[in-house]
């Protein structure tokens, strides 16, 4: 085992995001070396939402608070709130279309 | 019947364990790839590690973890879990829980356990590291779904170490699990 394998780069995937017919984006998030943070679906109970937002921004924050690389796939609303809630704003934010414009936007940041 | 593996934060996020402890940069392929490959949608859980201790945070037990207050934080996070197990069995959807054996909080039916490590982060040379039992986090998320009446989904959790580069015999084990 690597002594730190961790690639200190997470990516939040909103639910709708993740997976059309041109476009498998954990898959292209493990060949990258990110990991993922799964956001909640839309259509979740509102109170059940928020809570995993707040969960959520708070891994956000700590991942932040190491200078780990960080990136919003899709969109997901009260996202910005819940890390607005701990002191952040949203990371970068990509809404691809293809495998490889995700792969080039990942490898960039 | 849409099918829901609620796994442990690591398995999608090796940057959420412990230094010296990630198997992998990012997504834990080899169980990924075995739940998505037979049609399970994925739903993760919070690390109850990495928003309580940090990414700084020592190797730890389950020992250790078990105060008041790792527990109300415990117990806030499968608050929200419950709820979103809830949802999807409201819609009919199946669900499964995927720990992670050997965890101090993720387990399922093993967990790290001493009851005098502390200190200085050293095992001591005699000591077993693990013992039967959940770790703290599905130990409090099954006591809130049992709260809530909700009869608890099949459960099983993988373990990250293996012989080899992918761990052949834990994949098998979960494949197994979701034939079930």
């Amino acid at each position: 085992m690597d002594p730190d394998a961790r690639g200190r780069a997470v990516a939040l995937v909103a639910a709708e995001a993740r997976e059309s017919e041109s476009l498998d984006v954990l898959a292209v998030l493990e060949r990258c070396g990110w990991g993922a943070m799964l956001l909640p679906p839309s259509w979740y109970p509102a109170e059940t939402a928020r809570a995993l937002l707040d969960q959520a921004a708070e891994h956000v924050h700590e991942f932040a608070r190491h200078g780990y690389r960080l990136a919003l796939i899709g969109a997901r609303l009260g996202l910005r709130e819940a890390l607005e809630r701990v002191g952040l704003e949203l990371p970068p934010a990509i809404d691809p279309v293809s495998e490889a414009e995700l792969s080039a936007y990942l490898t960039m940041l | 019947m849409t099918r829901v593996a609620f796994v442990a934060h690591c398995i999608l996020n090796q940057n959420a364990r412990v230094a010296g402890g990630a198997y992998c940069a990012g997504i834990h392929a080899p169980f990924v790839e075995e739940l998505r490959g037979r049609g399970w949608e994925l739903a993760q859980m919070p690390c109850p590690e990495l928003g309580f201790a940090g990414l700084n945070r020592f190797w730890a037990v389950r020992e250790q973890y078990d105060t008041l207050a790792f527990r109300r934080h415990c117990r806030r996070i499968v608050d929200a879990v419950a709820g979103a197990i809830a949802a999807h069995l409201q819609r009919g959807d199946e669900v499964v829980i995927l720990g992670v054996d050997g965890s101090p909080t993720m387990g399922v039916h093993l967990t790290a356990s001493e009851a005098d490590l502390g200190g200085r982060p050293e095992w001591p040379d005699s000591a077993e590291e693990l013992s039967e039992g959940p770790g703290i986090l599905i130990e409090e998320l099954l006591a809130e779904l049992r709260s809530r009446g909700i009869e608890a989904p099949r459960a099983i959790g993988i373990r990250h170490a293996g012989s080899g580069p992918v761990p052949d015999r834990e994949r098998a084990k979960l494949a197994s699990f979701l034939d079930g």
